[in-house]
């Protein structure tokens, strides 16, 4: 608990669906906190909280065409501390959860906590766990790779085609300046040259979309990697690579514990076998 | 009407019910949406913006030298003896 007068902040998510997703404790959180901000994806989303808390402040409006996100989420973080330091107890609900792929969260509980006050993150369905659940996925058979599509396009990587690679924020790949809302067919292009280095132009993709209200279906559209350029990409986009190879097993690694399992009398012995 | 449409999806995003959705009695060009299952549509019919600004990260995408993780220069041998190996 904060000392009194001193405001505490709780960052929720709500999950991708309206009314699917919502945790019985970011409800709670939303419905008895002195103040709420709201970040939603939706329109309906914002409607359905709005019920809840007509009074919600929505960070929507920081929004800017033109102006560099990063400048855009600092005012975010502004609003939510500053409403923190005035000694309320406040509620910063985000869509997805507030700490996957979402920086305001992260940021507004640091600085909170750095001005003595209690901040805690509650977790939320993210559009990752939907991906996992449409499609099908288990990150733990593969392994599974997450990157930001414009840093993973900037920095050096050692790509594992033997496990998954989701890409976000495909919409806006290359945008080095954090202004534009999406980057046009010539650097979709970069990074399918990308990621040629690696896999196959002829490779599966999936563009996927979560469902924000249950009147819809998730768009889940398999292409192949050479043709992504050309494909409807939005900023709520989602980009998955299948593996391109089988696992390959690390013989040396297997000797070592061969010779540990011996050791140990192992009456029988484990079989390492790849899925 | 707006409430009575939230309130309809949230109950099928409870239930997954899209027949009680899609059957509702909701009047006006938003019931003919629900009952189409267009969302786009419905949202015109509330008068609401169906997809808002979503983008939440900016990540450093130009690390600085500071930030790369310390190794041997590649060029230089690291120390005399291997020069002299």
């Amino acid at each position: 608990m904060s000392a009194p007068g001193r405001g505490r902040l709780t960052c929720v998510g709500i999950g991708m669906t309206l009314g699917a997703h919502l945790t019985p404790r970011a409800k709670a959180s939303i419905e008895s906190a002195d103040t709420v901000f709201l970040l939603a994806s939706d329109g309906f989303v914002e409607a359905w909280i709005a019920g809840m808390r007509p009074d919600v402040r929505s960070l929507q409006r920081h929004y800017e065409t033109g102006r560099s996100r990063r400048a855009i989420y600092a005012d975010m973080v502004s609003a939510v501390v500053d409403e923190v330091a005035s000694g309320k107890s406040v509620c910063a609900a985000f869509y997805g959860h507030p700490g996957v792929f979402a920086q305001v969260a992260h940021d507004a509980i640091a600085i909170v906590r750095a001005n003595g006050a209690d901040a805690s993150m509650q977790p939320g369905i993210s559009a990752e766990d939907c991906l996992y659940a449409d499609l099908g996925i288990d990150p733990g058979r593969y392994g599974c790779q997450h990157y930001e599509a414009t840093q993973f396009l900037c920095t050096q990587r050692r790509l594992d085609t033997a496990a998954y690679l989701v890409l976000w924020q495909v919409a806006t790949v290359g945008d080095r300046s954090f202004t534009r809302g999406e980057t046009t067919r010539e650097y979709r292009q970069l990074l399918v040259d990308r990621l040629i280095r690696d896999y196959p132009a002829d490779h599966e993709t999936i563009l996927y979309e979560a469902a924000t209200v249950a009147l819809t279906e998730p768009r889940i559209e398999r292409r192949s990697l050479g043709s992504l350029p050309d494909a409807c990409i939005e900023p709520w986009t989602t980009l998955l690579l299948p593996p391109a190879q089988p696992l390959m097993l690390d013989q040396a690694m297997a000797q070592r514990l061969d010779a540990l399992d011996t050791g140990r009398r192992v009456s029988v012995r484990p079989v390492l076998r790849l899925v | 009407m707006m409430e009575q449409v939230i309130d309809l999806l949230a109950q099928a995003g409870v239930d997954g019910n899209m027949v009680a959705l899609t059957g509702a009695d909701v009047a006006g060009t938003a019931g003919a949406a629900l009952a189409r299952g267009d969302a786009d549509a419905l949202a015109v019919a509330l008068k609401l913006k169906r997809h808002l600004a979503c983008l939440v990260v900016a990540p450093d995408n130009e690390p600085s030298e500071q930030d790369a993780p310390a190794r041997p220069d590649e060029d230089q041998p690291e120390t005399p003896d291997i020069r002299a190996a």
